[in-house]
């Protein structure tokens, strides 16, 4: 609780620092609705070719890209700011400011400071989804919008452990900045993996839960995913951050510090 | 005009090194910027199975992407912001010379990491352009190298207005990505969307040259467009040079 107020506060304070500059408000939301715009115009160009793509409707994958960007807009707005560029803090001595701080330095590290704006592109992923649900033929039931909201809470906290995790690798390898390739994986995520052929699929489902990212949530509100498959979801997302937890830890002990 | 090439042989080689130093950074960047092309490749593949040349222009426009890639947003934008850019403007040499030099280094390195991928991967699939095609892709491909540093550069300057040079060169990458011909090859568009994107400086620097090389555009019909908004660009970043120069102000010494 103690951790979590502070967490408040932090956002609380970025958000307002955030509002001061009202012109930069105005050019991410400029961005948000470029992007937006962007995407749903390349999905459109693809569906003007087809009727299917990977199993997906049209409908269906406007839900899914959706979804894709509401992730996407959390990320930028609460994880990329903290975790962007993590091993340069290590290797210069930031990070022990934030082990001399009276909090968890995992939540502290990972989304002590974020960027308001960013959650423009959420707020446009879920105008989207609203458009691809009124596209398709029957609307969703509560039950299914209830899982769906729930996946997309699991597909946050599983892009968070995942981005944790990449970052962490930093404790192991300094010279190592994985933040290219997480970005460039994530890029895939804006499909449905159904897509994709073998073994990539199988590798974007298990070894890399892309398809936890967007695929599973659209497929609860337009397909009525299975208990089974939303059950799995779950105990995925729960045990990726129980792993990210451990590995942060293990990476702790073996931080020295930068700095003296 | 000789100092010139002399000094930015230097530069080139200076950063060459540096960027090697960095290699493995490197890597993940190519990885980065492959990704676009790849998907591109895996939806049209799986959206018009049928379609002419969809893997030949793919592995081509990845070769473009590697080889025109553009990141003035750092090296510029950012030495705006530091103060740093204060350093370059009293050196007896030309401002622009270390982004420059920067630029073709970043490429040189992609290109000699990445672009033996590719060719495996055009081997692999069957996709290898032909000859004359390569071979006449190559004045294309340079033009779309200095469009898309021009490009690139343009939306860097306005470090000298905002603080939100990074936005605007990501709001150039967004279109770029739509109507320069990595969403969807301009030919599969639907509507006039073809006819409009090949008019556009978005394809002429990313689309084009990778037409070309798979053997979907005429050379001869590709190079006036891209010298033509060559010609608008060049005197758009230098006239946002001057203007950005003269607000330019730096604290310190």
């Amino acid at each position: 609780m103690h951790t979590l107020r502070i967490l408040a506060a932090l956002q609380s304070a970025a958000l307002r620092r955030a509002l001061a500059h009202r012109a930069d408000f105005a050019f991410e939301l400029v961005l948000a609705v470029v992007g937006g715009v962007s995407s749903l115009a390349a999905l459109g160009a693809v569906y003007s070719r087809t009727r299917a793509l990977g199993g997906w409707d049209p409908a269906s994958a406007v839900v899914l890209l959706g979804t894709f960007q509401i992730v996407s807009g959390l990320r930028s707005a609460l994880v990329e700011p903290n975790l962007a560029w993590f091993h340069q803090r290590l290797r210069d001595g930031r990070f022990d400011q934030v082990l001399t701080q009276p909090a968890s330095s995992l939540l502290l590290a990972t989304l002590g400071g974020c960027a308001p704006a960013a959650l423009l592109q959420s707020a446009a992923g879920v105008l989207v989804v609203a458009g691809g649900v009124a596209a398709e033929p029957a609307p969703p039931s509560v039950a299914a919008v209830a899982v769906w909201l729930l996946l997309t809470a699991s597909a946050s906290a599983v892009m968070w452990a995942t981005r944790t995790l990449v970052a962490a690798v930093g404790f192991w390898a300094l010279g190592l900045a994985l933040d290219s390739v997480y970005s460039a994986t994530w890029q895939f995520g804006r499909y449905p993996v159904q897509l994709y052929r073998r073994p990539l699929d199988l590798v974007l489902t298990y070894a890399l839960p892309v398809g936890l990212i967007a695929t599973v949530p659209a497929s609860a509100l337009v397909r009525d995913a299975s208990l089974l498959t939303a059950a799995t979801a779950l105990a995925a997302t729960a045990a990726l951050c129980a792993l990210t937890a451990a590995t942060w830890s293990r990476g702790l002990r073996r931080y020295t510090g930068a700095t003296s | 005009m000789r100092g010139f090439a002399r000094l930015l042989a230097v530069a080139c080689w200076r950063e060459s090194v540096t960027w090697w130093s960095l290699r493995s950074f490197l890597i993940t960047l190519i990885v980065d910027q492959s990704v676009a092309p790849l998907l591109g490749l895996l939806v049209w593949t799986a959206a018009a199975p049928g379609a002419h040349g969809v893997t030949s222009y793919y592995l081509a426009l990845a070769a473009v992407q590697l080889l025109t890639v553009s990141f003035e947003q750092h090296t510029f934008a950012n030495a705006v912001y530091d103060g740093t850019f204060a350093d370059t403007l009293v050196r007896p040499q030309p401002a622009l010379l270390g982004a420059v030099a920067t630029n073709l280094a970043i490429r040189f390195w992609y290109g000699v990491f990445g672009l033996p991928v590719v060719v495996a991967a055009a081997a692999a699939t069957g996709a290898l352009p032909r000859p004359a095609a390569l071979l006449a892709a190559v004045p294309s491909l340079l033009l779309a190298m200095a469009l898309r540093f021009c490009l690139t550069c343009g939306a860097s300057f306005s470090a000298f207005w905002t603080q939100r040079a990074h936005g605007a060169v990501s709001l150039m990458e967004t279109l770029l990505f739509l109507l320069g011909g990595m969403a969807a090859p301009l030919a599969l568009l639907p509507g006039p969307g073809a006819a409009v994107g090949r008019l556009l400086p978005f394809w002429a620097a990313l689309g084009a040259p990778a037409e070309v090389a798979s053997g979907q555009a005429d050379v001869l019909q590709v190079l006036p467009v891209q010298l033509g908004w060559l010609v608008v660009l060049v005197g758009a970043v230098a006239l946002l040079w001057r203007r950005g120069l003269r607000r330019f102000a730096a604290v310190g010494g």
